[in-house]
């Protein structure tokens, strides 16, 4: 990892309703000035969020910070970098009526619908782990850019060749592609996260659940 | 047959991903707080049931029940 790598915090906290998700983004921006070692009066800078037409966030102050959001199940997640970022979680929650060999066959039909077709074979092994793996990856890219799901979407394949190799490395995978690095963490077994920006970044994840 | 079609809307999201209480005016994101993920499984539901495909495009443009509702009957997807 580059020595020169941008500082990237992920803050977990309860889906709660009864907060507004602009309201926990200036929380947590306050948290990440004040834990990063920012100078002091930044924690009390305004902090002023607006969206892009495709529903976006992003800070008009502080203008040198960046921000993604994301929620599922239990979890609302929030990534804050120097540089632009996107977050995903997706929580591998059952759907009534539905047996772990429907589920795999769902995600199957879902891949052959949506994802790159390169992409599709990789499913055949570890279906729901690799699954989630390719979809939080797609997702955090396309937060990144802004671009959201469009038809575009299964024509992204935020991997590089190879990508079997890298499924197999372990819970935590790191790798580059399309001009952006990917990092992707198992939050829980059930919960997969991942994170991507468009330059090299160490993590720092906190749980405030 | 609005009121088929919206019984039926009501019946494929609760099976997909447990939300129930919908009315017309029911954002799918802002009041019902689905991910991405739940409305590409709601999607595929859909697809599946009436055998089309659904651009991404006009996915994205459905916003409430109501909105979905109108493409159902624009496209003659009423066979429920």
């Amino acid at each position: 990892m580059s020595t020169a790598a941008e500082k990237l915090w992920i803050y977990l906290m309860p889906s709660d309703d009864s907060v507004s998700t602009n309201e926990k983004i200036q929380l947590l921006v306050k948290k990440y000035f004040s834990e990063c070692g920012y100078a002091p009066n930044r924690t009390s800078e305004p902090v002023v969020i607006e969206r892009t037409e495709r529903g976006k966030p992003y800070f008009v102050q502080p203008s040198d910070l960046f921000v993604s959001v994301s929620h599922s199940g239990a979890y609302f997640v929030c990534a804050l970098c120097s540089c632009p970022v996107g977050v995903d979680i997706q929580t591998h929650n059952l759907h009534r009526k539905e047996s772990a060999e429907e589920r795999i066959k769902r995600l199957r039909g879902i891949a052959k619908r949506f994802f790159h077709p390169d992409e599709v074979p990789l499913l055949e092994e570890d279906t729901v782990s690799r699954f989630f793996t390719l979809w939080t990856a797609k997702e955090c890219y396309l937060k990144m850019t802004g671009q959201g799901i469009d038809d575009n979407f299964s024509q992204i394949s935020p991997v590089s060749l190879g990508f079997g190799d890298i499924l197999c490395q372990g819970e935590t995978l790191r790798w580059c592609a399309l001009d952006a690095w990917f990092e992707k963490r198992q939050i829980t077994q059930e919960d997969t996260l991942c994170v991507c920006a468009r330059k090299p970044f160490e993590i720092t994840v906190c749980n405030l659940i | 047959m609005e009121e088929n079609l919206f019984q039926f809307i009501q019946n494929v999201v609760f099976d997909v991903t447990g939300k129930a209480g919908l009315v017309y005016e029911t954002d799918f994101v802002k009041d019902l707080g689905l991910s991405s993920f739940d409305i590409m499984n709601i999607v595929c539901a859909f697809e599946e049931h009436f055998d089309v495909d659904i651009p991404n495009r006009d996915v994205w443009g459905m916003h409430q029940v109501k909105d979905v509702i109108a493409y159902m009957i624009d496209k003659g997807f009423t066979e429920v």
